[in-house]
């Protein structure tokens, strides 16, 4: 069993009278991931909050690498290496690929000032960018302006300029919405690689069944800010009241 | 200075500060829009009256005191009207979302267009008719003469004020003033043609700085440059204000006048730099200004 | 993989020293043909080194400036203050000041005005400029006022230049503009192409998301500020031996909306954009000068076609051209 990485004990968020998040209470390993699915008021974004540090929690804490960051803010927490994506893609428009992901490389080795000196000078950061845009398969359209790119490939760039902050826990919020259905499994292939071999760990918020069941290998089910279920993706579908709240029947 | 006079002066400048902050605000509130060229209009409508007044009415109807207010006051107006119509509305709304640049940019081309235009029209030299304040005479204030006008313009401003607020907050085409500023679907979806809508708030914001300069030419004396000179100390007015707000337009006018005024008493020589560092802290205390944030 | 680091036409280093060969060659000639005209090459060449500080901040960070007419007056009026108060000739010493009096109202409003973008940054800056215009003008013991400071000939790398004709003055004058441009050329080159530059250029396009990733934006854009203010304070204090006069004039906000302008028409989001507008600009107005009194009128409605017809600037039509010519090429190419 892995080192644990994040352990979220007993957490509470309330807005006014709803229980946004009521009592949850999970952990994951380095370089584990879990998927959290959930209708839609479930409360799965806020517990990604949560954890982010967009939110504190009312009650409850969270630790991070041993350290309690309950209290910590976005930034801070995102200097201890919680990175965030967001459902909407937001990347640099007016730059290539590449520099994009340079843009994210150069400001993690704090070079960012740097006025003298070419950003394709500097070896290492070019060398790191090609190994992320091999990592990701963007290789292909490295020379190309986001606008140009498949709304897939936009989603793999948006969440590789988050990746290349060498964060130990990245959060993807719905990382397939907005994707054509034929490239969501693509999408979803190709991050999930990139974490695998990378040995990042990741909590995926997904709302798609499908994606869901044929890349998880561990699922936590929200509901009415509860969680209903914790573990691998057969036994949560043999799970009788996650089967109605979720499913609907639908799957057997 | 005696008190008494300073309010007088600082409400007097407030009141010309306020049609041209209001009209501004207008037109950013609900178009969004910034223009540069709006003190212009003032500009113009100070040009205008000017000329109304010493080549129409005094030459026919002499220093009749209802015919020197009632007439330059409404023929410059029209004027302003045709020329905002002409020149101004349209580029205004064809700057409708392009983006601050392009509209501080075509903007201030306007501007430079209205200063030569001036210039066509009237020379370089400074242009000026006081008749209307010198009939209208002075009154003792505090063991000192006040002019009346001053008074006057005050008065009708504070009418004019009223009358905008109550159409604001009272009446079915202030609703939609204050909606469309918040939102400019709600144009269509109060039932008006947006294109007209858009015309009137444009042309209604024009005439407000043209009677601005109108009530100010009496007391001063116009020429190239007064458009900025307005425009730097209605935008300032407009900030601590709050963009787009009629609440804002009252009271920028009214903090800006009686910084102002105060300055120039004390330290004239920073008058705009006291107005600088108070828009400045007002931003960082309430980064949308003092009635901002909340549209028209 | 370093071609994935985008560079068109009109980034190249090698489109600069062409440039700059052309700016050197085309002075003789034209004080050849059409000799009232020359000097009017070298005002572009300075207004050039301008447009481009200007559009670090402008086209790089996307922070329109409606007030760098500020640090020319600071350039111009601190050769004029030096030449009047210290007697000094020597130009590189004042311009050096002149650099230095420009970062420094930069490093002091920057971190207030920076905070805010859009309408806000550009007024506020317009303010600025409109607030030390004042100053020139009332403290007239120490600024001349309207009439300004006389400057008279400046000492060029320690020669001393009293006694050539004016005409040869002028062309050494020129040359050693250019060269200065040259180099200021060159560095623009660098920063816009390094790693501050790449992250302004992601500022500009998404700040919010620059932040989260760990960009402190603030910084960054004050240092694009400062060098954006100690480039136009250059020009200025460049503008002062050949203007002979520093008068409030230069300071005035028109000459903000005119650098602007210049950049907008040449291009923003080139290289050389700004600098191929400075010099077409300062043609321009020479000849509308000549033309006409009226020629604000003229300039108005050239700024509202330009921004109507051409907003992307004369680089960009270029751009579509070459591109049109190349897809041309191509499909000669693959049919013959």
């Amino acid at each position: 069993m892995a080192e644990i990485l994040l352990r979220v004990e007993g957490v509470y968020k309330y807005f006014g009278g709803v229980r946004a998040v009521d009592g949850v209470s999970l952990s994951l390993g380095r370089g584990e991931r879990f998927f959290v699915v959930g209708p839609n008021g479930a409360g799965k974004t806020t517990l990604v909050n949560l954890i982010s540090g967009y939110f504190k929690p009312d009650r409850g804490r969270i630790l991070f690498k041993g350290e309690d960051v309950t209290a910590l803010g976005l930034a801070e927490r995102v200097r201890r290496g919680i990175a965030r994506s967001f459902q909407l893609v937001t990347v640099f428009d007016n730059l290539t690929v590449a520099e994009n992901i340079a843009v994210s490389v150069a400001s993690r080795l704090g070079r960012s000032r740097v006025a003298y000196k070419t950003l394709s000078s500097y070896r290492d950061v070019v060398e790191e960018v090609e190994r992320i845009l091999e990592v990701f398969e963007l290789a292909d359209v490295a020379s190309k302006y986001p606008t140009e790119l498949s709304q897939g490939d936009r989603k793999i760039l948006d969440v590789a300029l988050t990746f290349a902050l060498k964060p130990s826990l990245i959060i993807l919020d719905e990382p397939t919405s907005g994707v054509a259905t034929k490239d969501k499994h693509s999408v979803m292939e190709r991050l999930i690689k990139a974490f695998d071999v990378t040995g990042v760990s990741s909590i995926i918020v997904e709302h798609d069944m499908d994606i869901v069941f044929r890349y998880a290998r561990r699922v936590v089910v929200m509901h009415e800010g509860k969680m209903l279920a914790d573990g691998d993706p057969a036994s949560v579908r043999g799970n009788e009241e996650v089967r109605r709240i979720l499913l609907g029947g639908v799957y057997a | 200075m005696a008190l008494p006079i300073y309010v007088l002066d600082t409400l007097f400048y407030s009141s010309l500060l306020f049609l041209i902050i209001a009209g501004l605000n207008l037109i950013y509130g609900i178009l969004r829009v910034v223009n540069l060229a709006h003190a212009s209009l003032f500009t113009f409508g100070a040009y205008a009256t000017a000329w109304i007044t010493t080549s129409l009415i005094v030459p026919r109807l002499g220093e009749n005191l209802l015919a020197l207010m009632v007439l330059p006051l409404v023929l410059g107006v029209i004027l302003v009207i045709l020329v905002s119509l002409a020149l101004v509305t349209p580029l205004l709304r064809y700057s409708q979302g392009r983006g601050d640049a392009f509209q501080l940019i075509v903007t201030f081309g306007l501007l430079i267009i209205f200063e030569d235009l001036f210039k066509l029209a009237w020379g370089p030299y400074p242009v000026s008719a006081y008749n209307l304040f010198f009939q209208m005479g002075f009154v003792d204030i505090a063991g000192l003469r006040y002019p009346v006008y001053k008074f006057y313009v005050i008065l009708l401003t504070a009418i004019l004020a009223l009358a905008l607020w109550y159409v604001t907050y009272r009446s079915a085409f202030g609703l939609v003033l204050r909606a469309s500023s918040m939102d400019p679907h709600m144009i269509t979806a109060l039932g008006l043609n947006t294109s007209r809508f858009l015309i009137i708030v444009i042309v209604l914001a024009s005439a407000l700085a043209g009677l601005g300069g109108s009530l100010y030419i009496p007391v001063a004396s116009v020429q190239l440059g007064l458009s900025t000179e307005f425009l730097v100390i209605a935008f300032v007015g407009m900030v601590i204000g709050g963009l787009g707000s009629f609440v804002g337009a009252v009271a920028g006018s009214l903090i800006v006048s009686g910084l102002r005024t105060l300055t120039l008493i004390v330290f004239p020589e920073l008058e705009l730099v006291v107005l600088y560092l108070v828009a400045v802290i007002v931003l960082l205390w309430r980064p949308e200004g003092i009635g901002g944030g909340r549209g028209w | 993989m370093v071609e994935a680091f985008r560079r068109e036409l009109g980034n190249s280093l090698v489109a600069l020293a062409i440039l700059v060969a052309v700016l050197g060659v085309a002075y003789p000639i034209l004080g050849f043909i059409a000799p009232g005209y020359a000097i009017y090459l070298t005002y572009g060449v300075i207004w050039s080194i301008a447009a481009l500080g200007f559009n670090l901040l402008y086209g790089y960070t996307g922070l329109l400036s409606f007030g760098h007419a500020t640090f020319i007056g600071i350039g111009a009026y601190t050769v004029g203050l030096i030449v009047k108060y210290l007697g000094l000739r020597e130009l590189e010493p004042m311009l050096v000041t002149a650099m230095v009096a420009s970062a420094a109202l930069a490093l002091i409003v920057g971190p207030v005005v920076l905070r805010y973008g859009g309408i806000f940054f550009a007024i506020f800056m317009l303010a600025i400029g409109q607030i030390l215009w004042g100053f020139y003008l009332k403290f007239y013991h120490v600024t001349g006022g309207t009439d300004g400071i006389k400057i008279g000939r400046v000492e060029l790398l320690g020669f001393d230049l009293g006694r050539i004709d004016y005409l040869t003055y002028l062309t050494i004058y020129h040359y050693y503009v250019l060269a200065i441009a040259a180099i200021a050329y060159i560095a623009m080159w660098y920063i816009v192409n390094s790693p501050l530059g790449y992250s302004l250029k992601a500022i500009r396009d998404n700040e919010v998301r620059a932040r989260a990733l760990g960009i402190n934006a603030l910084q960054l854009k004050l240092i694009a500020f400062t060098i954006s203010a100690v480039y136009t304070g250059l020009a200025g204090a460049l503008l002062a031996p050949l203007t002979r006069l520093v008068s409030p004039e230069l300071a005035y906000w028109f000459v903000s909306g005119k650098i602007v302008f210049m950049t907008i028409l040449g291009g923003a989001s080139h290289l050389i954009g700004p600098i191929v507008g400075a010099i077409i600009y300062t043609y321009l107005e020479s000849i509308a000068i000549g033309y006409t009194i009226y020629w604000y009128l003229l300039l108005g409605i050239l700024i509202i076609a330009v921004m109507i017809l051409s907003p992307r600037g004369l680089m960009s039509l270029v751009d579509s051209s070459l591109t049109r010519a190349r897809l041309r090429w191509g499909v000669w190419q693959r049919s013959s």
